[in-house]
């Protein structure tokens, strides 16, 4: 009987994953490929960098798939984790985070935005406005909102101590409430 | 308003958001992508695959040469069924007493024996007869005498000491070497296994009409004999006491590589390998981070089962197949310069002439210098399979020295891996990260050098210094270093046949 690979669950799709199946690979790949993307794409701002580094995402996550255990949680959070680190180590490797870029020249703070006036801001802008933040502070805000890490965490993966990234992420937030709100009412920030 | 709203709202916007993509084109690009990964664990299969083989081949070319090699001897083998004759029923069976081949014999070598035969014809001659009439006695006494106290081997031994006493015996051998000394050896075309030698032995035992079991010993005392061997131990038949029997050319301390070729052997190995890492520097805008000092410590241990072929009297090839584990342990050291800011500090500027002006600059910033150790730690496993090949020399003490260059593929490996992570203002290690994998194909080039005694003609113990660089990497998935290299020191045993 032929298998309808639409229909199949994760759990099923990860079986024939691992028996070599490649119509159940492929099915995996475009059931969360769209939202490793966009986790890569927080990261590299060149769209051809961001697509570089979900395949590699992908073929280190088929290549791990044996490892994945159903026990310690859900597959979703497992394959964030993974990408997570793997992005962790791009960078690295491109020598961006491991050093942290923190701006000497500080942005005057402006206004800030209002929580009311953020459903006035597209995605893409948000997305915008996070790659306008400086090197260090984009970083820590993305692994701190979008990747659910603790301070101590964060703290550990950029090799910076824990109270460092509790102060930065204060100061990005700031920054980045001013951003969204130039964004919001067209104006651009202002550094100094 | 809640504190955390930011927070709160992009999380909720962008959590599960995917980005548009062209699924196909992006499926097509992974596969392109994860296509020659799998061409390349082929090729190193394929390697390994074609080590097997030659290991194979090698032993299947050994055993069908030495088959047919035996089956030239059976064909050339003939009974003589009148020195059988001679032997006693108390004798204890041997093996098939022969008459060596005369066919194979090339005309320069037969021309040699034919004149060296002619030169010394009448004084042989005498002593022949007179070392005949000698035998005939001892061996009449025994035949006659039911109650003789000469049993058969004392016969024997009797028989061997005439033989040592007379001088045919050494002076046919003598002119041989010195004949072809003279005319050198490979300019008559005799190689070390010649058939004059055999025929000297066939015409000495001949003349001598001796006893079945002294002439096997005899023919197979010459027959084994190389020129060289006879040359280095100057033909001497070991001095023997009534009650020994004459050795065989086995037991002769002689390593005797046509005979003896092939080794079976077991090596256990251990090194402990540390090496420091090259300092390296990378910096930013205002932060620079500095690799002091970082040091790989690998603890090996290595059991294999090798074979070995000789291949001639210097070169051999070997297999080994083996299993290796390793406790890496790298530990970096470095020194980052990072700044601190601190919260709720800020500096604020007044205008201080009229008192009412006041500017937030920002907060404090002070640069924090700080050392971080990262340690990695990981314990390697790996099913090996490598080949060799070798020089070999060996001293006439019996003690071998060889020198090898060879080629390692794993089979099998697996790593488990974790990393630690101090800083010296956190006080305590923090565990970063868990990782494992597999791999199999890894390529390693390897180097030994071994020193080894022949215990004696068929068992061999020794000791060997090894070193092993991987040529391929495999340290993909694990951070700690992208090349191993190490050296073990093992001893090993190895028994000929």
């Amino acid at each position: 009987m032929k298998t309808n690979y639409l229909f199949l669950n994760t759990h099923e799709l990860i079986q024939s994953c691992l028996k070599g199946d490649p119509k159940a690979e492929k099915q995996l790949f475009c059931t969360f490929a769209g939202r490793v993307l966009a986790l890569c794409k927080r990261y590299c701002r060149k769209s051809e960098d961001a697509r570089d580094l979900m395949q590699e995402c992908f073929i280190h996550v088929f290549d791990r798939l044996p490892y994945y255990n159903p026990k310690k949680g859900v597959f979703e959070a497992w394959l964030h984790r993974v990408c997570t680190n793997l992005v962790l180590q791009y960078l690295r490797k491109q020598k961006v985070t491991i050093t942290l870029t923190f701006p000497t020249i500080l942005p005057e703070f402006g206004e800030v935005i209002e929580a009311d006036e953020m459903n006035k801001i597209s995605d893409e802008a948000i997305l915008e406005s996070i790659w306008e933040l400086p090197n260090g502070y984009r970083e820590i805000v993305n692994l701190y909102i979008f990747e659910g890490l603790k301070h101590k965490e964060i703290a550990n993966y950029l090799n910076i101590s824990e109270g460092t990234s509790r102060s930065q992420y204060t100061r990005a937030k700031k920054l980045l409430k001013t951003i969204l709100q130039e964004k919001a009412s067209k104006k651009t920030p202002n550094y100094g | 308003m809640d504190k955390d709203w930011l927070e709160n709202n992009l999380r909720n916007r962008f959590d599960g958001q995917e980005a548009p993509m062209d699924m196909e084109a992006e499926w097509a690009a992974l596969q392109n992508r994860r296509q020659p990964k799998k061409s390349r664990r082929f090729l190193l299969w394929w390697f390994g695959g074609l080590g097997s083989f030659a290991i194979l081949s090698m032993l299947l070319w050994t055993f069908n040469n030495n088959s047919d090699s035996y089956a030239l001897q059976d064909n050339n083998v003939q009974y003589n069924e009148q020195k059988t004759t001679h032997s006693t029923a108390s004798i204890t069976p041997i093996e098939k007493p022969v008459t060596l081949p005369t066919k194979k014999i090339e005309s320069t070598n037969a021309t040699l024996l034919a004149s060296t035969h002619q030169d010394d014809a009448p004084s042989e001659k005498e002593e022949i007869n007179s070392v005949l009439e000698k035998i005939s006695a001892l061996n009449n006494e025994k035949i006659g005498t039911k109650n003789s106290k000469i049993n058969d081997k004392n016969r024997d031994v009797e028989n061997i000491k005439i033989l040592n006493n007379t001088t045919s015996f050494p002076s046919i051998k003598e002119q041989i070497i010195q004949t072809k000394t003279k005319k050198s050896i490979e300019s008559v075309g005799v190689t070390e296994q010649d058939d004059s030698l055999l025929l000297a032995s066939q015409k000495l035992t001949k003349n001598l009409d001796l006893p079945i079991l002294l002439e096997k010993r005899t023919v197979n005392y010459l027959e084994n004999s190389t020129i060289t061997n006879l040359i280095k131990y100057d033909f001497k038949m070991p001095t023997l006491k009534p009650w020994e029997e004459l050795p065989k050319v086995d037991d002769l301390p002689q390593y005797n590589t046509n005979k003896y070729n092939k080794g079976l052997g077991v090596h256990i190995g251990y090194g402990w390998n540390n090496r420091t890492l090259e300092a390296e520097n990378s910096s930013s805008q205002d932060i620079i981070q500095r690799r002091n000092d970082a040091e790989l410590t690998l603890d090996v241990i290595d059991i294999s089962l090798s074979y070995r072929q000789l291949i001639n009297q210097k070169i051999y090839v070997e297999g080994h197949l083996g299993v290796q584990q390793s406790m890496d342990r790298l530990d970096d050291y470095y020194a980052n310069t990072e700044p601190m800011l601190i919260e709720n500090q800020p500096i604020v500027i007044r205008n201080l002439p009229d008192g009412t002006t006041e500017t937030e600059m920002g907060t404090i910033e002070a640069t924090v210098f700080n050392s971080v150790q990262a340690t990695f730690y990981q314990t390697y496993r790996q099913a090996y399979g490598n080949i060799w090949i070798g020089f070999y020399d060996q001293t006439e003490a019996d003690w071998i020295v060889s020198i090898a260059t060879g080629l390692d593929v794993a089979i099998w490996n697996s790593a488990n891996g974790n990393t630690f992570q101090d800083a010296e203002r956190m006080g305590e290690y923090t565990r970063l990260e868990d990782s494992s994998y597999k791999k199999s194909g890894v390529l390693s080039a390897l180097m030994r050098l071994e020193g080894s005694r022949l215990i004696n003609q068929t068992n061999e113990l020794g000791l060997g210094i090894q070193g092993k660089i991987n040529i391929t990497d495999n340290y993909n998935s694990i951070n700690i270093a992208e090349r191993r290299q190490w050296i073990t020191g093992n001893i090993f045993y190895r028994k000929w046949f």
